[in-house]
């Protein structure tokens, strides 16, 4: 499965914030993927004070390795110390299961659709 | 002498006079078309009707004739019914309508059911000879090409005869398939029986895939098989073939054309087992290396091609022995299976997993658009079966520089994969994918420690009785003391990477050697 280019964007406001992640996340694109989503965090730390919740949205993934995972947990990390809940949308079972493997779906709420 | 349709005068040639039949109701104008069909140097049996006409057809044989010029419009059956009645029979007799009613659709009509002209009446002369000598010509045509296919098509029946009396398919141990571009080609197999009970296997793709090669590589096996019955030596025979070709065949300055014969090369490949199939004596020019697959599905090539017989004096012969063979089964196969499989943009091995696995007709689909002979052998060594033995899907190495090739290094992996194993299921594809890759990665960084001059390996490996796939990883690196791949209650306290969690879980199986260096990963369905 081919990293596609990485493709972040923002899709809600307000209370709750949504982030479209456009592509698998891999070793080989993370990188790219964590500077586009940081600048987005920031951005609405900044601009937006009443934010409760972030949801990834992340079904177009195919695919998330270990370095993937990691940086969702990083990502998972960020928000819990802001007192800012996580959802996680993914459209793959196998995407699923690797965040019960590494008990991502402790940290967030998963959704499978 | 004759008239041509052009009005000269020739004279009559000896070949034998083609001849038509003409199909007319009006009784007049069958008397005047036959009187100027004759004059144009063809011999003419007329018929007044569909029913005399089929009469004559069946008591003389379609082959009587050359040429069938029929009326449309006649009592009783038309013109297109004796089309279609004679099409049924003899699709090279050529048929020309001559009609005065028929409407477009009915002209649509003749042409689609085969007629090679319509003619409108009163037709003119010079296009009715022009007409039926271009039929004539036609039915010549056909003819000539069915019975050229036929003579094709005999060839191919002859080499299977001979694929059957070598008694390859009679030896259980050995799966071997083949298919010639043509109807016959280059590439042959033959088994010999040594004294004391051994083993001869000797594959052979002769250069060149036309009926040319299919008799070369007749040729050859006759020889080999002389050879072979007065127990010379695998190297002795190859070197026989080799001087043969070099001081006979190809003996000759490159401009000489005069016989038309193309120079000959021969790809031969010589496995020579001892009674119980546990020794391998093992020779190749020419032939893509076989792979040699253990009962752990790991797998390895053995040796080089070379080159092929017939091109140098000394040629090279790769030689190997192996004592204990005990378990492994040898997958071997032509260049044209090689080239077909770059050209689906998978692995060699996948695409003979594949056709290994697959019914007759399903090969044929799989290898519809191959532009080269394929020949697939695979010999079981002692003690290896169909029940649980591993086919190779996939085994590549890869330098430690290669981390950041590692997308298009899966995309590879998923091409060749999913193309072997198509029952294997989505989420199984998936656990593999993302096992591979992270063993993959921790082999590259930490095993090779991400030098170009160190390599790691996947091997993949299909069982299809216990619908099972196996991925073996390894590096050339030390390892490292951690038991959390294979302890079922690992210290859970120590931080690990989740690369290391997603290899532990995925796999339905997961085993290690060598200090977790090779790790191997099953995956299993039902």
């Amino acid at each position: 499965m081919n990293a596609s280019i990485p493709q972040v964007t923002v899709a809600g406001s307000g209370e709750e914030i949504t982030l479209v992640v456009g592509c698998n996340i891999l070793s080989t694109n993370v990188q790219t993927v964590r500077q586009q989503v940081l600048d987005i965090l920031n951005d609405a730390e900044v601009s937006n004070p009443d934010w409760k919740q972030l949801h990834l949205d992340i079904t177009a993934a195919q695919m998330i390795d270990s370095t993937g995972l990691n940086f969702l947990v990083a990502v998972a990390r960020h928000v819990k110390k802001r007192s800012i809940e996580l959802k996680i949308s993914v459209s793959s079972a196998n995407i699923a299961k690797s965040f019960s493997f590494i008990r991502l779906d402790r940290q967030a709420q998963v959704v499978l659709v | 002498m004759f008239l041509t349709p052009d009005g000269r005068q020739v004279a009559r040639v000896s070949r034998p006079v083609d001849h038509v039949l003409i199909i007319d109701d009006e009784l007049a104008l069958l008397e005047m078309l036959q009187t100027v069909v004759s004059t144009f140097g063809y011999e003419v049996t007329a018929a007044s009707s569909v029913d005399e006409a089929e009469g004559l057809l069946t008591r003389q044989g379609t082959h009587t004739y050359q040429c069938v010029l029929t009326d449309y419009k006649m009592p009783g059956r038309n013109g297109l019914e004796l089309l279609r009645w004679l099409r049924h029979f003899d699709g090279d007799l050529s048929i020309i309508v001559n009609t005065g009613y028929a409407s477009h659709e009915d002209v649509s009509a003749m042409i689609r059911e085969g007629a090679v002209d319509v003619l409108r009446k009163p037709v003119q002369m010079d296009l009715l000879g022009q007409a039926i000598a271009h039929g004539v010509r036609q039915t010549r045509l056909s003819r000539r090409r069915a019975r050229a296919e036929q003579a094709v098509k005999q060839v191919g029946v002859v080499q299977g005869y001979m694929l059957r009396i070598t008694g390859i398919r009679d030896l259980p141990w050995v799966g071997f398939y083949s298919r010639p571009m043509h109807q016959a080609g280059g590439d042959f197999v033959a088994y010999h029986k040594r004294e004391g009970g051994g083993h001869l296997l000797i594959l052979a793709d002769v250069a060149g895939h036309n009926l040319d090669a299919a008799y070369i590589s007749a040729f050859f096996h006759g020889a080999v098989h002389g050879m072979a019955s007065g127990s010379m030596s695998a190297l002795d025979m190859m070197g026989e073939v080799n001087t043969f070709l070099l001081e006979k065949w190809n003996d000759r300055d490159l401009g000489d054309t005069l016989d038309q014969a193309p120079e000959a090369s021969v790809c031969a490949m010589f496995l020579e087992m001892d009674a119980e199939r546990k020794h391998l004596s093992f020779h190749n020019n020419g032939l893509p290396p076989p792979v040699v697959t253990c009962v752990a599905g790991r797998s390895r090539v053995l040796g080089t091609g070379n080159s092929p017989l017939g091109l140098y004096e000394d040629p090279e012969t790769y030689v190997e022995q192996v004592d204990d063979m005990s378990g492994c089964a040898i997958l071997c196969f032509s260049d044209g299976l090689e080239d077909f499989a770059h050209a689906r943009r998978v692995t060699p091995l996948a695409l003979a997993c594949r056709l290994h696995l697959a019914a007759e007709s399903a090969r044929e689909e799989l290898l519809a658009d191959a532009d080269d002979d394929i020949m697939l052998m695979r010999v079981c060594m002692d003690g290896c079966g169909d029940e649980d033995s591993f086919l190779p899907v996939f085994m590549e190495a890869y330098a430690g520089d290669r981390c950041k090739d590692i997308d298009a290094i899966e995309d590879s992996w998923a091409r060749s994969i999913s193309f072997a194993v198509p029952e294997l299921p989505d989420d199984k594809l998936y656990a593999l994918l993302i096992t591979a890759r992270e063993a993959m990665l921790n082999a590259l960084k930490h095993g090779c420690e991400g030098s170009p001059n160190m390599k790691a390996t996947l091997h993949v490996a299909f069982c299809p009785a216990l619908k099972t796939v196996r991925v073996i990883v390894e590096d050339p690196g030390q390892g490292y003391f951690d038991d959390f791949l294979t302890n079922p209650e690992p210290d859970m306290e120590k931080e690990r990477h989740s690369g290391l969690v997603l290899i532990r879980n995925f796999p339905d199986k997961i085993w290690t050697e060598r200090n977790n260096a090779t790790v191997f990963a099953e995956f299993t369905w039902i």
